[in-house]
């Protein structure tokens, strides 16, 4: 038969069909609802009665369970759980209200409906009696079957309804706990693999449990248990192990604190360790910690800063030691060309010709190593300061030109300037760039064809290009490289004058502003220079001048 | 007292000659400077002190003729010039003497720093015989034009 009673799990559409594995399957879909019909318990010592009652219910289809006395139907209930109790009020040795109030004292049956059944007359305090044990109904006997019916029906899918949410609840619980092992398998799994030690301890340091790469990492037996090991023997200061555990318990955790650790093995480690204190349910702390190792990376750190400091000692050291040297190399040379003068000046007369010329060449030679001396100094002390302001290159070409007057005079010199910019820079530096560049353009020049010397600039992303070409007599290019180095000449002194400092000091000043500096030449055929002067940003120009 | 202080005080001051202290660490300097004067015939009695600690015993032992001026190398070893020139500030009396520094340093913050500390005139030294000839004349021209040996 069917009442309105409603197919649990119907409308969900969860339910598995019959056949399908259970098993592997269990995890991806709800457990179909058990069909499992619901047990009602008729409680009465009269067989007639009872018989009456199996009649009246026997459209429900469910599980009718006999018992012909309240003992009886105590002792049922130990076995089954059933949806609803029919109790007869009016039985010998134990009443129904006296079965009812022992049911009650039963955990499991506190709740369960009893409907009990009386063929008296209603008297009003039967009523109230029943329903202060707990009755849920109370019918009069002779029963009418189709009420009875629907109200047995109601309790029964109360009964069944309660007892799907809890299967569901149950199954729920059971995913979860399933879940909850996978998660701590693959937790397990993370930490056995995992390079890093990660360690559970009490407030104290004692461990609670850590993972391999924390017995790894401190030489510890994989076999030794983690209550043995206590943390705070592990540090290598015990400054650094009372700091950081105040720390800790003040802040509740550490974050990646740089610490040295002694490992069981009396290595000592560079290690990063971040700890945080957790509380359990039960008010139970313990602390959570990470440690690393990164002795290679502070070894690499200490290394690269170590040498950063000592590149910038050499350096600071070099360019003291030219300034000084040079300042030093003065006096000498100061004494040999004024005492060599003084030699001349005094006692020229009675040296003959060869005596005079043999006096004047180590004048001479000391003015010279003089010009040297000068060179290195001006050399390093070139580009200490770039002091920007807006400098017109058109401007400083031109006055640099008219510093070459005599040179330029001397032969039909070609000179093309035109479209240069004002730009951010340091004038002083500069000037040196272009009288070097320009001067050299005018010293190199082609013995067979009239020099012409071509300047221009052009805006790139984010720089000035300039470009300083001539027609003279070029450089190989296996020398490229070479030229921009400080004292590097490629021809004699007779050839061509001058101390070979004068492209080390472009270079310098080039790379001072943030450029680059770049040679393209063949000879026979002429040489180019290129330069770059970086346009400050915008936003910084400022902060510049 | 050194032959030197005592020909300091000898000579006295006098209209007609002109008394130097040279303060120079290096022999090769102090000869060559003595050589300048010997050459230029000038009257100058020159004292030479080769450390600063020297040059301000000579000053103090002939407080009563004090030199007229005093020529001083900036670079020495120890004490350098500028400690003497910190000397002649902090001592009233010796202020109104002129103090030449002769450096090998043509640098312009040495310029500017002996200035500011005192000194009369700055120059570089002489890098051949002529332009110490020059530097003679240079020091009796401040001695004969109170302009120059203004402060």
């Amino acid at each position: 038969m069917h009442l309105a009673i409603p197919r649990l799990g119907n409308g969900a559409g969860l339910i598995m069909p019959e056949n399908a594995p259970a098993m592997s399957s269990r995890r991806f879909f709800s457990p179909a609802p058990v069909e499992e019909r619901a047990k009602v318990l008729l409680v009465d010592d009269r067989p007639d009665k009872l018989l009456a009652l199996q009649a009246a219910l026997a459209g429900l289809d469910e599980d009718l369970i006999i018992a012909h006395s309240g003992k009886e139907a105590l002792r049922q209930l130990l076995v089954h759980d059933v949806a609803v109790i029919l109790l007869d009020v009016n039985m010998p040795v134990m009443d129904g209200f006296e079965t009812a109030a022992l049911i009650r004292q039963r955990h499991n049956n506190e709740k369960t409906p009893i409907i009990f059944i009386s063929a008296l007359n209603p008297v009003e305090n039967h009523v109230t009696r029943g329903y202060s044990l707990g009755a849920v109904d109370y019918i009069f006997s002779p029963v009418v079957s189709d009420v009875l019916q629907a109200k047995v029906a109601v309790f029964v899918d109360l009964y069944k309804r309660t007892r799907e949410v809890k299967r569901r609840a149950d199954w729920l619980r059971q995913e979860a706990e399933l879940r909850a092992a996978n998660l701590e398998l693959r937790l397990d799994s993370l930490l056995n693999r995992l390079n890093v030690g990660v360690f559970r301890a009490n407030r104290s340091g004692r461990l609670l449990s850590a993972n391999p790469a924390y017995h790894r990492l401190f030489s510890i037996n994989p076999s030794t248990t983690a209550s043995s090991i206590d943390m705070n023997h592990f540090f290598v200061s015990e400054g650094d192990r009372l700091g950081l555990m105040a720390r800790l318990l003040a802040n509740g955790k550490i974050q990646e604190a740089y610490v040295q650790q002694r490992r069981m093995d009396g290595e000592v480690l560079w290690t990063s360790l971040s700890m945080a204190v957790s509380t359990d349910v039960d008010g139970t702390q313990s602390i959570d910690g990470m440690v690393e190792d990164i002795t290679a990376r502070k070894e690499t750190e200490a290394a690269l800063i170590s040498k950063a400091e000592e590149l910038a000692r050499s350096n600071a050291e070099l360019e003291q030691f030219a300034f000084i040297a040079s300042h030093d190399l003065q006096e000498p040379l100061r004494m040999i060309s004024s005492f060599a003068s003084l030699m001349t000046s005094r006692y020229g007369g009675q040296l003959d010709t060869k005596g005079l010329s043999f006096l004047l060449q180590i004048e001479l030679s000391a003015k010279r190593m003089q010009e040297l001396v000068c060179s290195i100094l001006s050399y390093s002390k070139t580009g200490k300061m770039v002091q920007r302001s807006p400098v017109d290159t058109a401007d400083l070409v031109q006055r640099t030109l008219a510093g070459f007057e005599d040179a330029l005079s001397e032969a039909a010199v070609e000179i093309d300037y035109t479209r240069l910019p004002v730009l951010d820079g340091d004038q002083v530096m500069l000037t040196q760039v272009f009288q070097n560049l320009i001067g050299n353009a005018l010293k190199f020049r082609h013995p067979q064809r009239n020099p012409q010397i071509r300047i221009d600039a052009e805006q790139i992303e984010g720089a000035w290009l300039f470009t300083i070409a001539d027609n003279g007599i070029g450089i190989p290019p296996e020398f490229h490289e070479k030229i921009f180095g400080i004292f590097q000449r490629l021809h004699t002194r007779d050839e061509y004058p001058g101390t070979g400092i004068g492209l080390a000091i472009c270079k310098k000043v080039i790379e001072r502003h943030g450029g680059v500096i770049t040679i393209e030449s063949h000879p026979d055929q002429g040489s180019t220079f290129r330069f770059t002067i970086p346009v400050p940003d915008p936003d910084a120009r400022s902060s510049q001048t | 007292m050194t032959s030197d202080q005592t020909r300091l005080q000898a000579a006295g001051p006098g209209p007609d000659r002109l008394r130097l202290v040279v303060i120079d660490d290096n022999q090769a300097d102090l000869d060559l400077f003595n050589e300048a004067i010997r050459e230029t015939a000038e009257p100058v009695l020159c004292l030479t002190a080769k450390s600063v600690k020297q040059g301000i015993d000579i000053i103090e032992a002939s407080a009563a003729a004090l030199p007229d001026i005093i020529i001083l190398d900036l670079c020495m070893p120890g004490q350098d010039g500028r400690t003497l020139l910190r000397y002649i500030a902090d001592h009233s009396e010796l202020r109104r003497i002129p103090v030449v520094v002769l450096s090998s340093s043509n640098w312009h913050r040495d310029r500017e720093e002996c200035l500011a500390l005192g000194a009369s005139h700055y120059r570089v030294k002489p890098l051949d015989w002529a332009s110490y000839i020059e530097l003679i004349h240079f020091l009796r021209g401040i001695w004969s034009d109170p302009y120059l040996q203004a402060r």
